[in-house]
């Protein structure tokens, strides 16, 4: 398997455990770049990401976050503008929105990975403390936290499940 | 009862303050026989959580963070002290969520709302400095 977009795909991983290195300006808005090239339904630019990189504001955002394993020298928070979702006769309770976060969360990941970054996703915090951490206007609400920055050498192991269906059985083809 | 304080000294201890210029770390709130009680009731949470309904969980939580803010509110600055009181009164007000899980929710959000207003403060998040 030569293909390089492939290996990138099956050689990414969650990264719990990160340095304090930093990571660089350009880096960071590399990775926010990608988010742009995700595929978003109909291309209505519903989503609104926050680029956190103030020391103080990072470890604000971690105590928050019960399902922040890492210290990320940068973040991304990705956000619903529910206000805009709501100008475009969307119900409330429409999926649409949430798939796109995870759209432009993947690619974001798959980006920091393809330029040598650690990179994890987070969806396990306090979208109102979030929000009055980060100041964000009304009717913006974050969704989805991507960690950066750079692995340390030890990680804690990952999420195994025992028993659990192999993977052929989770496809069905065609018709069941 | 005895405490065990941790490690720690003052102008009021028998150690000798900072010298000019010194880093003050900031002032230990939490001595270490609270501190093991808490780590206790933790762990034994997690434990008995397997076994119990799963809207227990976040009224274990919660007891944690008001034993943890009744523990501290000695000791506390000014500053946290009206946190310290949101908290405990946060759990006594969310100590069941049956029949009314949506106003669960919306107290446990505004509890939520109540501490990062607090780290916004505290940590001086508007501030210039980083």
């Amino acid at each position: 398997m030569n293909d390089p977009v492939l290996q990138a795909i099956r050689s990414r991983r969650v990264v719990r455990a990160m340095t304090r290195d930093p990571v660089q300006q350009d880096q960071l808005k590399t990775v926010l770049d990608s988010a742009r090239y995700a595929p978003h339904a109909g291309n209505r630019r519903l989503h609104r990401y926050v680029a956190v990189t103030r020391p103080r504001i990072l470890r604000a955002l971690r105590m928050v976050s019960p399902g922040m394993l890492q210290r990320p020298a940068a973040a991304v928070v990705v956000c619903v503008d529910w206000a805009r979702v709501e100008s475009y006769g969307f119900h409330p309770a429409s999926p649409g929105p949430y798939i796109d976060v995870g759209t432009a969360a993947a690619t974001m990941l798959l980006a920091a990975h393809g330029i040598g970054l650690a990179a994890g996703p987070v969806t396990s915090f306090s979208r109102t403390a979030a929000a009055t951490i980060l100041n964000l206007p009304e009717g913006l609400r974050p969704e989805l936290i991507v960690c950066l920055g750079h692995p340390a050498a030890e990680q804690p192991p990952a999420v195994r499940r025992q028993n659990g269906p192999a993977w052929e059985d989770l496809i069905q083809w065609d018709r069941g | 009862m005895g405490h065990r304080r941790c490690a720690g000294g003052g102008p009021r201890g028998r150690l000798p303050g900072p010298a000019k210029g010194a880093v003050v770390s900031p002032p230990l709130v939490l001595d270490e026989d609270d501190a093991v009680e808490l780590l206790a009731y933790l762990v034994t949470a997690a434990r008995t959580q397997m076994d119990e309904a799963a809207e227990y969980a976040p009224m274990r939580l919660l007891t944690a963070a008001g034993r943890l803010a009744e523990m501290i509110a000695p000791r506390a600055g000014t500053g946290l002290r009206p946190l310290l009181l949101d908290v405990r009164k946060g759990f006594s007000e969310t100590a069941v969520k049956a029949g009314d899980p949506g106003g669960y929710v919306e107290r446990l959000d505004a509890l939520c709302r109540s501490v990062a207003a607090h780290l916004v403060t505290s940590l001086d998040l508007d501030g210039s400095a980083s």
